[in-house]
């Protein structure tokens, strides 16, 4: 049943993710040609700068999407559809979170792949390999080389996954609590103010948590070390070293797995479909 | 037997009490009315037996169980508003009934579908008030559920269909299941029904058979009318 769920939540939201993929599309062409066909290399530089702005954008809109899409089926009128089905709230719940984190997911791959395609083909325009100008171009941004890039692409794929999941489990939760008695009064604001206070209370307790509890891995060069303490490593190695801690992504991750349960509850037992 | 029981129920919207500690129960296998004026309650008692409404104080049992998934497995409830989402066509709000319950019957939908010169192709959001009807009522209809729960199946059908809507409503239900229907419009339905509950004030007024009711020569519109002349 969990299955029907997802795929029936995935086909609701394409409808309303859609129009958002086709803008991405739309702008990354946009940046193409300014790529192929701008004659001066500072236009081609704004155009790209130009496509990830506008990129951005579209990630932030997604969100935006997933939100009311959540809101108009459970607590508008398709919530008539999808309470009265005879599933459980928490698959319900479980299967539009993760229909969202696909779709939101998905733009933000589109937009990382974007961007690589982006620095190739300058790279290729100017003459420069690959290689050297993304190297280039990272160290000059981020202070690090390619090669410690890519192995630390893998993170932040991880690292993005848990961030969306923690972001679209505070959105549902502000929604859900928006329609529920006593927030129901403030309506939109009170989802909004729910969302950013838990959003900044869980990130409050999870940096405390990477403090207290520095493990993780560093990357230098092509070497990964696993260690105790992510930021004496790093000072060992220096400045092509780079520390991601792994406690707090963990317990960001447990949080948005258990902010399940207060979702449901209130589905379950406080909210009256109007 | 009893397929609904309420004990106690109250609920209430802020300060304002819709149903004050009523308590009834209502028998299987039986087209019951539920009547009552505006704003007494009726559609609130529909929500809290579908499930969508919680915050309640009280019992209620439909089956024995309180509403969950178990009841919602055997009720098919047709809202007084439209429902599908706005992206659906016929054929897709067909296919997710068939998807959901186990007792939808895919081909009876279709059939109901073309019966009522609905396309499967049409988009629920570009069909009139009276064709969303009649798509739910096709959908709600090709279930062979234990209890139907209708909410104005006719409320926004124009006079002409309302006849072909009530034999086809009577025509596709499951014989062995109980219909509780609300509407004010008692005139067109009164025929069909053989039990009534009528709430008012919070209160349940009158649950008995129609035979009783009607015992005196009176119709159940007059009977309404006596009742609520009183109560409002």
């Amino acid at each position: 049943m969990f299955g029907k769920l997802l795929k029936s939540d995935l086909k609701a939201q394409f409808f309303s993710v859609a129009p958002i993929f086709i803008s991405v599309f739309v702008i990354a062409l946009v940046g193409e040609l300014f790529v192929l066909f701008g004659k001066s290399s500072i236009g081609t530089a704004l155009g790209g700068f130009v496509v990830a702005l506008a990129m951005l954008f579209a990630c932030l809109v997604i969100i935006i999407a997933v939100a009311l899409m959540f809101s108009k089926t459970v607590f508008g009128r398709a919530g008539y559809l999808t309470l009265t089905l005879p599933v459980k709230t928490s698959s319900l719940v479980w299967s539009k979170t993760l229909s969202a984190l696909i779709w939101t997911y998905s733009i933000y791959i589109l937009f990382f792949a974007s961007l690589f395609l982006w620095i190739y083909q300058v790279g290729e325009k100017m003459g420069t390999d690959f290689k050297d100008m993304a190297d280039q171009l990272f160290t000059l941004l981020w202070g690090k080389s390619i090669a410690t890039m890519i192995s630390m692409l893998i993170y932040y794929l991880v690292w993005f996954g848990i961030i969306m999941f923690i972001i679209v489990q505070c959105m549902y939760l502000g929604i859900t609590c928006s329609n529920v008695s006593p927030v129901s009064k403030f309506g939109v604001v009170g989802a909004v103010a729910v969302f950013f206070v838990s959003f900044a209370v869980v990130m409050s307790i999870t940096g405390a948590f990477t403090r207290l509890l520095p493990f993780g891995m560093v990357i230098c060069e092509e070497v990964v070390t696993i260690t105790s303490n992510v930021n004496e490593k790093i000072h060992e190695l220096g400045d092509y070293a780079y520390g991601f801690n792994f406690a707090g992504p963990l317990l960001t991750l447990a949080i948005s797995v258990a902010l399940n349960y207060p979702i449901t509850y209130l589905i379950k037992n406080k909210v009256n479909i109007k | 037997m009893s397929v609904i029981t309420a004990s106690g129920l109250t609920k209430a919207y802020g300060n304002n009490v819709v149903l004050n500690d009523i308590s009834f129960s209502l028998p299987e296998g039986k087209i019951i009315g539920l009547f009552g004026p505006n704003g007494c309650g009726k559609t609130t008692l529909m929500k809290i037996l579908s499930g969508l409404i919680h915050d309640y104080s009280g019992e209620v049992l439909v089956n024995g169980n309180k509403p969950g998934e178990k009841t919602k497995a055997i009720t098919a409830y047709l809202p007084e508003q439209t429902f599908v989402h706005d992206w659906m066509r016929n054929i897709d709000a067909v296919d997710y009934f068939n998807d959901f319950y186990s007792d939808f019957d895919k081909n009876k939908a279709l059939e109901m579908l073309k019966r009522f010169g609905l396309s499967e192709k049409q988009k629920s959001k570009t069909m009139s008030k009276g064709m969303q009807e009649k798509l739910l009522l096709s959908l709600v209809m090709s279930r062979e559920a234990s209890l139907y729960i209708l909410d104005e199946p006719m409320g926004g059908v124009d006079p002409a269909t309302r006849g072909a809507i009530l034999d086809f409503i009577m025509q596709n239900y499951s014989q062995k299941s109980t219909l509780l229907i609300s509407t004010h419009l008692i005139n067109d339905l009164e025929s069909v029904f053989n039990h009534a509950l009528f709430i008012g004030k919070g209160s349940v007024l009158i649950n008995d058979s129609v035979e009783n009711i009607t015992a005196g020569g009176k119709s159940i519109e007059d009977v309404f009318k006596e009742v609520f002349s009183n109560v409002w």
